[in-house]
Formats: C-alpha cells, structure tokens, sequence
C-alpha cells in the first residue's frame, strides 16, 4: 500500500473500518522495523467474534501494562459478553458495540483516547502509546503505555550548589513536568504542550502561571515557536538558538537551567519555562543579564552572603573578559601605572622568555582552552588527571622552558577561575570568548582598544532584547520601578523586603510576600 | 512589554542630558575659564552658570510653545509651515503634545522619508516639509555637524593625551591621527545606528501592532549604562584631590570690566548646548515631569563649574589658562593612597574617552535623524555615515585644537546659541527674511585650513625591553649640553632575589627627547621616566642665570608625561658623593630615598613635589625648597629655605 505524506510529513490516511486494510497499511509505515509489536486477535462476544489488531513499539511501552489493561480482560475477563453500551443501549453495528464497550468499560486504563486518523495513531504509537484498532470499527483506540527509557532524577552536575534541593531535571519530559509540579502545586500554573520537529515530533511544554505571566509575552513565544520547521529537535540547546531574536550575538539571550527549584522560581516570577522532552535542561524566558548571575543558592543562604557571592561573581565576569587584555595593555604601552616593585618583578620573570607578552599570554590561554576541552570529553578520573598534569606539570615546565612567565601563568590561572565562578556555564563561555577579543585589542591599541571593546560590548548588551525585556535590565529599566527593579541585583536584598515579583509579572499582581 | 514601544523614561532622558551636557563642557570649561576670566574666574563661572540656567529654561520653554503650537495646530503660515502643519496635524496633532512621535510612527510604514521624520521625533514634525522646513532643517544638520567635527578634535586631543599607540608625532599627523581616532568614530557609529532601521517599518506597517522606531529607546538604555562611567574620573578626583587644592580661587573676585565678562559667561555656554537635544528627546518621553531633567541639568551644570574651580584650585589659575587639556593634567597631580598604582592619569583617560564616545554618538545620532529629514527616503545606516564623513572632512579642514576651540567658540556666540533657539522658534511662523542666515552659515563652514596637532608617540613595547629609572638628579650640562642627567636604572627583579639596586648612568644632554634618544643607542633599551622615585636638582651655586635653568628644567619636566609630578624634589648639594654612594649601595636606593621621603612627611616636613615647584613657577607662590644631605649616620632630608619669586628658583633672602 503506498502512504500518503503531506507536506509536514503527517501520514494523511484515515482509519479504515476493514481491519485487513489498516493492517496493510500499518505493515508498510512499519516495515522493517525490528522493534515495533503487533498482533491480531480474535475477540469472542454474544452475537459473533470479531478482529482485534494491537500495535506497539518494544522499548517505549510499558508491555505489562498492555497485557494487564488491554490483552488479558478483553480476550479473558470480558469473553462472551453481551455488546451493549454502558447506558444500556447498542450501537447501531455489531463492530460499534465492541469498540464502544472496550473504549468505555473493558478496558482497564483511564488515559484512552479515540482517533480517526491513522496518522495520529502512528504518531501515538512513536511516542510509545498503543493503537488498538478493532475491524469494522473506522476509529482507533490510543492508550497511554509510554515506559520510555530514563534514568533517575539525580543531583545537578553543572549547577551544583551548597544548599538547597539537589534533584535535576533529566531526559524525560514528564519526570520534568513532574519536578515543577510538585513544587507548585497551583491551578493556576498551566502547561501548554505541542511537538516540535517535523522527524523528530519533540514534544515541548510552556509551562506559566497563568494570573502572572503577560499573554502578549506567552503570544510572542507562542508564535516564536511555530516560526520555523526543523527536522528533528534533540536537546533544548538546538531550541535556544532557534528562540533567540539576534543569532550572532556570543550572549545567550534565553536561561537554561537544570535545576527544578530554579525553574520554578522562574514560573513564580511571571516567566515562563519551557521543558522539551529529551533534554535534561529547561529554557526560561525572557531573561536577562542579571538572572546569569543568579544562583539557587543565593536565595536559600542569608542575604549577606547572597549579596556579597553575587558581588564575587560579578567580579570574576569583569576578571574574565579583561584582566588578559588589560595585562597586555599595562605591560606593553602602559607599565607607570604599575607600582615600581611590581613592575620590576615582571620584567625580571619575563626577561628569557623568548615570545612577546601577547603571544605568551595566547599561549597559555590557548592551552587552558585546550585542557578545558580535553577534561570535558575525558571520563571523570582521567578528566582530573589531565587538570594535574596540565596545570601542574605541563604549566611548570612552560616556566622552567622559559616558554611563559610566573606572572602570565598567575594571569590566565586567576581569568581561569574567575570564569568557573559564573554561575551559568553558557553564560561563562560567552566571556571566555570574549576574552580573545579584548586581548587582541589590548595588544593593538593598549587601554584605548580595551575601551573600545567595552564600549562596544555596552552598546551591543543596551541592544539586546529578550522577548520584549531589555537585556540590561535593571540597569536600563528606565526607572519604571526602583525598589522592584533592583531588589534582586547586585544587592540580594533579604526576602522579607523583596516584597514584589519582578517586572516579568503581570502589572497589578506583583505581590508576593505580605506579613500577616 | 518594556520594549518596542519608542519611548524614553524620564530617567533615561535626564541621563541623556546630563551625559551629553557634563561631557561636553568639563573638558574645556576649567581651561577656557582660565583663561579667559584669569583672577574673575569664580564670579565668571557664577555668571555663566546664571545664564546657562536662563538658557535651559528658554529651551525648555520653547519646546512647550511648539508642542502647544503643534497641537492646537496654528502653526499653519506660509508656504512649507502649511505642509508641516498639516502632516503634523495628520500624523500627530491630536496627540502631539502627548506623544508626537508615537503618533506620527502610525504612518512610518508607508514609506522610509515618513520614517526618517518620525525618528526625528519633534524635530520631524517641526522640519518635516515643504522648502522653509527644509532650510531650517539644513541649519540645524550644519549646527549638529560643526559640534560633531569638534567633539572629534576634542578625542583626538584626548587620544594624544592618553598616550595611545601609533598617535603620530611631528607636523603632518592630521590624518594619521585620525585614523587612530577611527575605530572610536566607528564603535560610535555602530552605537548611533542601534535599533530599528527605516526599512523594516515597511515590513513590519501589516503586522497586528504598529511600527515603531526603537533608536531612541537604545539611545535610551545606552546613556543610561554608560551614565556613571563618566563620573568616576571626577569622584575619584573629589575624593583624593581634596587636600591638593588651593581653595581661595572659590572666593568671587572682580578684575575685569563687567561686559567682558558677561560676553565670555555667554560664549561659554556653546559648551553646555547639547541641552537642546531636549527638543527631540521630549516627545519621545513616556510620562514624568521634565523638571527633574532641568533640576539635573543645572545641577550638571553647576557640578561643571564647581569642579573647573576645583581644578584650578589645584594646578593654579595662570597654570590652568595656559593647560589646553587641564581635567587630563590634573589627574597626574593626585596621587593615590597605598601605592595600589603608581600613576592613574592613563587610566582615568580611559573613562574620559567613554565621554567622548557619548558626545560623539549622541550628536551622530541627531545628526542622522535631521538628515532623515532632508534625505528621507535613504537607509538610516548610510544617514548616518554620510554624517560622520561629512564630520570628518570637517575636522580635517579645521586648525589645531587651540584654534579649533577659538573657532568653535566664535561660531557658537554668533551663530549656535541664537540658532539653537530662533530655529524651532522659526519653523512656527517668524518672517522668510531670516533665510539670509543661511548664506552666512554657508560662508562659515567654508571657512578653515588644515593644521598639526602634537600627540606623543607610544608604541608596543614588552615590559622588559625598557629602563625603569627610579632617580633622576640634574646638574648643569657640560659640552654646551643644557642638563647633565644622572640616572639610577632599576635593576629587574628575579623571582627569590631579595631587592634590586640601581645600575647609574650619566648623560649630558639639551632635553629629555635627546636623553631618551641617548639612552636607547646606549642601553638598547627605552627609558622609563614614569617610575621615579625621587628627583634630585643639583645647588644652583652661580647665580640667577643658572638657577633660570632650573627654571627652564622645570617647564621641560611639566611637559614630560611621563614623568609624575607627584614626585618628590630635593636640591643636592655634592653630585659625586651621592653618585658614589648610589654605586656602591647595596639596597635600591630609590625605594631608600622615597621611604626617607615618606618619614620626613610622617615627621611634618613639607616636602615638595615637581606639581608644587611647578605652581610656584607658574603662580608666583612660595614653597620650601629641601635637600638631600648626607650625614655620618647616612642620608637625610632637611629643610634649605624658602623659594619665593615666580618663574626661577631662588632662595629667600637673596
């Protein structure tokens, strides 16, 4: 039987009432495939039997399952029963009257669904539903069996912190849901979901309080969303850079996260998380630059110490980005702003290095990006091994070779650190890029160049939007709210003062803490 | 949401302002009132903030008048008036007073030239048609370029003053100069051009929402970041030069004819005239009151002249006229606490340049938007760049800075300040018959030649392929040479040595160009001034025409920025015993004599450095004048005598 695809590679036939021709018609979508189930029964009933055909993928379905709710009463428990509805009335057929009786009463399942189109039972059964098809019946019965392969909710590995809950999201998008669920457990938190990829049918969820979130926000990622056609989406990450508004901006201009608490906090806010399936990490819209800088943590130690590890993180972003370039500058075209001891230190450790300042210093930039990537693809001993070795040994034998200076190696180690210290590792990476771009500034144009890139990151960030939120956001708030823009900025201010949601929430309800 | 939406807060277009209005008059206003108010120079800059305040509220004013017009609609009279009335009408009348730019964004969609004016916000719906619109228009671009080809001499010589890489040296350094100042002039560029471009309004005119320009909103958001980075300079500079200063020039002295010094309170304020950006910027502002900007400009206006009188309270008021770069200057005579860094002029410059980027994009982006008027149907990016060359050609036909400032300063008492208040007066219904300014404004841009202007050259070099000389002593040349230098050269420090000394060298030589020339064939090195430690002058012993040469030595020393002029400065009595002891010392002399400097302070003693020996050369004060001696148990610093009469170093009593 030839299959009709139309142009969104939605098979557009519909279920027949001649049990032989979806048969037909299922053995050719589904030839070839060594994993899909299926089995034709006989069901034997008052008045006649009739074709029963089940069908299912091994590996995504729960089987004990299928044979405890579908196989074993239908062809057992309900055998030679009489077709009648549950009202008390028959179908106008015999085969109506079975597949009404199995769809209200025989079977023992609750999340069962009826379809016309063959279509989206084949799209059901992908997912790991059963399709369940009775002969002379022209619908199809869905029933929810989905057992998808998933490990276990386990503790952040990329946002880990000292407080706090210590479970993350994984790979599956229930399990996701699931974890937000459970930490608000409000009518009024809503989850829209909708599949994604034309192969890969990525089911995504937007979940928002609904009372909080601005429906022209909810509209624009709505519409977002249905802008583009893709094959196949496999993680959140493809997502984010299909959601962003300029692609060739180094900042990410939407969250992701892997932490439950953090995602829900998000929904709290007014803002609006998006769980894809497949991906252990959600996406929180809009955003903005300060959210980088917030870690879970920050909300569950006492304010000074949230304020002042904000401050810290702060810090290390300008470490990050500048402190290379600036040391290039200063040494090369500027050394009187150096105190004269100091001076005289550096140009002692630099004086049998063979390479100029700026190379050197690329050098050892370079090998720590390389060190950095090397442990990220190496399992876990051998990662740390090769931060040993290449830290401690291969940085050591540089100096001793006369290949870098002491001072060159504190340099890139302190940029090093600093840019672990950023909480969001995207966001991390975006600063360690940046930090090319300074160095070759500082290394044309000195302190003037360092300007220049400052002044053109600024321009660049006061340019950026995220879902109609200024990216700068407090610092170009425009003052719309003081005491609400920036009581959760540098400044951690303690909870009982931070009396209002963020400007994400919807105007008029931006309430959330009142003492009693 | 909190974007698209074209709008401004009154934070961000009080920030505007005051950016622009700060940036633009601290740079120039302590020196031009220096020098042109001398000893007046308090009750100069009291006057002038008097008229800067009148200024304001008649561009405040004025900009409640034409939006009273535009709303009621009487400004209908004449030939283009009519046009412009009815477009106004049309697009924006109803609710100009509210929003005009808004309003007139509801058309922007149906070609790019109705865009361009929207974007000019007020100034669209003011010039927006028919041939006397478009005049004034032409006017005001001419205006709006003029300060924009001068705020780009102004980084220029702010460039040269930072000591940045490849400024050329010598005559012919017009251009090259340029080219370093270029990527500023681009990131500027790229800064005026952010947000949405004319083109797309089209696109976006069928959406369900109506297209809306975003620029003044990134305009908005830009100065608002930048907004403290601009301050920092002069907070630093209040907080540790508060004890440098002399704080009798804040008394109001009156030592010139009182005409004059109205005339010169007035020329001053071209330098304040970005308030009338004001114009353009208020129909774009959301809700608020625009008394706190006015409040905020005053206040900018007065915290200008405040620190103008600050500065010259430091460097001295003869001094002062005579700096052309005096806020640059001033930071090489504040030194600060705990010798965290040596010297912080380099990088306080670095935030001065983020004024000069301000000024820049800000009269870039006006610029671009009266061009809009005039040339509505081209792409807001190439405006914009047509701005900017037109600027630049400009620069290059204009004199050096000092002339350039003259010039500037002319064209704004004749022509800038009454045009910045008679043209939108004009736009509304004043006689044809001031068309005839035009010509003469026409006459004024042709005018001009090309000039030098002297920046340092300082190119890349490592750390360690110069020589640090921590000691500079002085003597009276030999071999027709004017000086003969002494240096102590530090010695590099290797890591797990305990200290460093100095290596000693001597050259005879006219100038500091030629010891730096000298050393380098000699040493292979470059040498280093910027880390002395201590300057020693040898005793004048002959009489006066040696001790002018120690005056001259000063002057040369002022004009070397490298060398801080936070350092101390001792007379020497015996050359050789000092030099003596400098080669055989086993300690790093230099550090030795700044700790012994820093005892006799502890002590009480007035120890004087190069900023204080300059003042007194420059304003005629007295300071004492002490030596290094050397005693039995070793150095020691004593005081000589006092030095008394301006412009040489001579003792009291002599």
């Amino acid at each position: 039987m030839e299959i009709k695809y139309n142009e969104n590679n939605e098979i557009t036939l519909p279920v027949y009432e001649n049990l032989e021709q979806n048969i037909e018609a299922l053995e050719s979508i589904f030839a070839e495939w060594g994993d899909i189930v299926k089995k034709k029964f006989v069901l034997e009933r008052k008045g006649g039997s009739i074709g029963l055909y089940i069908i299912y993928v091994d590996g995504l379905t729960d089987n004990e399952m299928v044979e405890r709710t579908i196989t074993r009463p239908l062809l057992y428990e309900w055998r030679d029963r009489d077709c009648t509805r549950p009202d008390g009335t028959r179908a106008s057929g015999f085969a109506d009257a079975v597949f009404e009786q199995i769809f209200h009463n025989q079977t023992e399942a609750v999340d069962l669904t009826k379809q016309t189109e063959l279509g989206q039972v084949v799209a059901a059964v992908l997912k790991g539903d059963t399709g369940i098809f009775v002969d002379g019946a022209a619908e199809a019965m869905v029933l929810s069996t989905k057992k998808l392969p998933t490990r276990a909710v386990s503790t952040p590995q990329k946002e880990a912190g000292l407080k706090g809950p210590r479970d993350s999201f994984n790979e599956n998008f229930r399990v996701n849901t699931g974890l937000l669920r459970r930490r608000i457990k409000d009518p009024k938190m809503k989850l829209k979901q909708d599949s994604l990829g034309q192969r890969s049918q990525t089911i995504y969820g937007l979940m928002y309080m609904e009372d909080l979130v601005y429906p022209s926000l909810l509209e624009k990622i709505e519409k977002k969303l249905k802008s583009f056609e893709i094959d196949g989406i496999f993680d959140s990450g493809m997502l984010v850079h299909l959601l962003e508004e300029k692609w060739y901006s180094p900042f990410p201009q939407v969250q992701t996260t892997e932490r439950p608490d953090k995602a829900a906090s998000a929904i709290m806010e007014g803002r609006v998380v998006l769980v894809v399936d497949n991906s252990p990490e959600v996406i929180i819209l809009p955003t903005t630059f300060n959210t980088f800088f917030q870690a879970a943590d920050d909300y569950y130690n006492r304010f000074a110490v949230g304020t002042f590890a904000r401050c810290l993180r702060y810090l290390a972003a300008y470490i990050t980005v500048l402190l290379p370039g600036l040391y290039i500058a200063v040494t090369c075209y500027y050394p009187q702003v150096l105190p004269t001891d100091f001076l005289l230190a550096i140009a002692g450790a630099r004086n049998d290095i063979t390479f100029p300042i700026v190379v050197e210093v690329l050098l050892m930039e370079l090998l720590f990006e390389l060190l950095r990537e090397a442990g990220i693809r190496l399992p876990g001993q051998m990662g740390n091994t090769i931060g040993v070795v290449g830290g401690l040994i291969v940085g050591q034998a540089a100096v001793e070779a006369s290949l870098v200076s002491t001072i060159v190696v504190i340099v890139v180690a302190l940029t090093a650190i600093a840019s672990f210290a950023i909480p969001n590792e995207e966001f991390s990476s975006t600063f360690r890029l940046l930090k090319f771009f300074m160095i070759f500034l500082g290394a044309v144009w000195g302190l003037y160049g360092i300007m220049l890139g400052v002044l053109i990151l600024q321009i660049h960030l006061s340019s950026l939007e995220s879902f109609g939120i200024p990216y700068m956001m407090p610092m170009v708030s425009g003052s719309i709210d003081d005491e609400i823009e920036f009581q959760d900025f540098v400044m951690r201010k303690p909870i009982f003062t931070m009396r209002n949601r963020p400007l994400y929430a919807r105007r008029g309800n931006r309430i959330r803490f009142r003492k009693q | 949401m909190f974007s698209y939406n074209g709008k401004i807060s009154e934070k961000q277009l009080r920030r505007m302002l005051v950016a622009s209005t700060f940036a633009g008059s601290i740079f120039v206003l302590p020196y031009l009132s220096a020098r042109l108010f001398g000893e007046s120079v308090c009750t100069g800059l009291i006057v002038f903030f008097v008229l800067a305040v009148i200024y304001t509220g008649c561009i405040y004013g004025l900009e409640a008048v034409c939006r009273k017009r535009l709303q009621t609609g009487k400004s209908v009279e004449g030939d283009g008036r009519a046009e412009a009335g009815e477009n106004a009408g049309g697009d924006g009348r109803a609710k100009a007073g509210k929003n005009a730019a808004q309003d007139g964004r509801t058309k922007a969609g149906e070609n790019t030239a109705e865009g361009n004016k929207v974007e000019a916000g007020f100034e669209g719906l003011l010039y927006g048609s028919g041939l006397w619109g478009k005049s004034l228009a032409v006017i005001q671009t001419v205006r709006v370029v003029l300060r924009l080809a001068f705020y780009i001499i102004l980084s220029i010589k702010i460039l040269g003053e930072a000591q940045v890489p490849f400024m050329q040296k010598g005559n012919s350094d017009r251009i090259s100069n340029l080219f370093v100042a270029l990527p500023l002039l681009l990131v500027a560029l790229y800064g005026a051009a952010q947000g949405r471009k004319d083109l797309d309004w089209k696109k976006k005119a069928n959406e369900k929402e109506p297209a809306k320009g975003t620029a003044v909103e990134k305009q908005g958001r830009l100065h608002e970041m930048i907004f403290w980075v601009l301050f920092v300079p002069f907070i630093i500079m209040l907080l540790f030069g508060l004890k440098e200063a002399d704080y009798s020039v804040f008394v109001p002295r009156l030592q010139m004819p009182v005409g004059t010094l109205l005339l010169y309170s007035y020329a001053l304020l071209t330098f304040i005239l970005p308030v009338d950006n004001y114009l353009y910027l208020r129909p774009a502002m959301k809700k608020g009151k625009s008394g706190l900007s006015f409040g905020a400009v005053a206040l900018t206006v007065l915290l200008a002249a405040v620190l103008s009188l600050f500065m010259l309270g430091i460097y001295g008021i003869h001094g002062g006229g005579s700096e052309e770069m005096l806020t640059i200057a001033i930071m090489r005579y504040i030194r600060l606490p705990l010798g965290v860094l040596e010297r912080f002029d380099v990088l306080m410059v670095w935030f001065f340049m983020t004024g000069c980027f301000l000024l820049i994009c800000s009269a870039l982006y006006r610029a671009g938007n009266l061009l809009g008027i005039l040339f509505g149907r081209v792409r807001r990016l190439w405006l914009l760049t047509g701005a900017l060359i037109i600027a630049v050609v400009t620069v290059f036909l204009l004199p050096e800075y000092n002339q350039s400032l003259t010039l500037f300063l002319c064209w704004g008492v004749f022509f800038d300040i009454p045009l910045s208040l008679l043209v939108p007066l004009l736009s509304l219904g004043i006689p044809k018959k001031y068309l005839k300014l035009l010509p003469v404004l026409a006459l004024c841009l042709l005018t001009g030649c090309g000039a030098e202007d002297k920046n340092s050259v300082n190119d890349m070099k490592n750390v360690e392929q110069r020589g640090y000389a921590t000691i500079l002593l002085v003597s009276p040349g030999e071999n027709g040479k004017r000086y003969h230098f002494d240096l102590g050269i530090a010695e590099e420090k290797r890591a797990g040595e305990d200290s460093q000394t100095e290596e000693v060298c001597g050259f005879d030589c006219g100038s500091f160009e030629e010891l730096s020339e000298k050393f380098q064939s000699v040493k292979g090195k470059d040498l280093s001034l910027a880390h002395l430690k201590v300057i020693l002058i040898e005793d004048a012993k002959d009489g006066s025409a040696e001790r002018e040469e120690q005056g001259q030595l000063l002057y040369d020393m002022d004009d070397n920025e490298e060398i801080a002029k936070t350092c101390p400065v001792l007379q020497l009595e015996d050359r050789k015993e000092f030099l003596d002891y400098l080669e055989e010392a086993k300690e790093p002399a230099g550090t030795y004599l700044s700790d012994l400097v820093e005892a006799g302070q502890r002590q009480g003693k007035d120890i004087p450095w190069l900023k204080d020996y300059l003042k007194a050369v420059r304003e005629g004060d007295s300071i004492f004048i002490y030596a290094l001696e050397q005693t039995e148990e070793g150095w020691t610093i004593k005081c000589r005598d006092e030095m008394q009469e301006s412009g040489t170093l001579q003792k009291a009593g002599e």
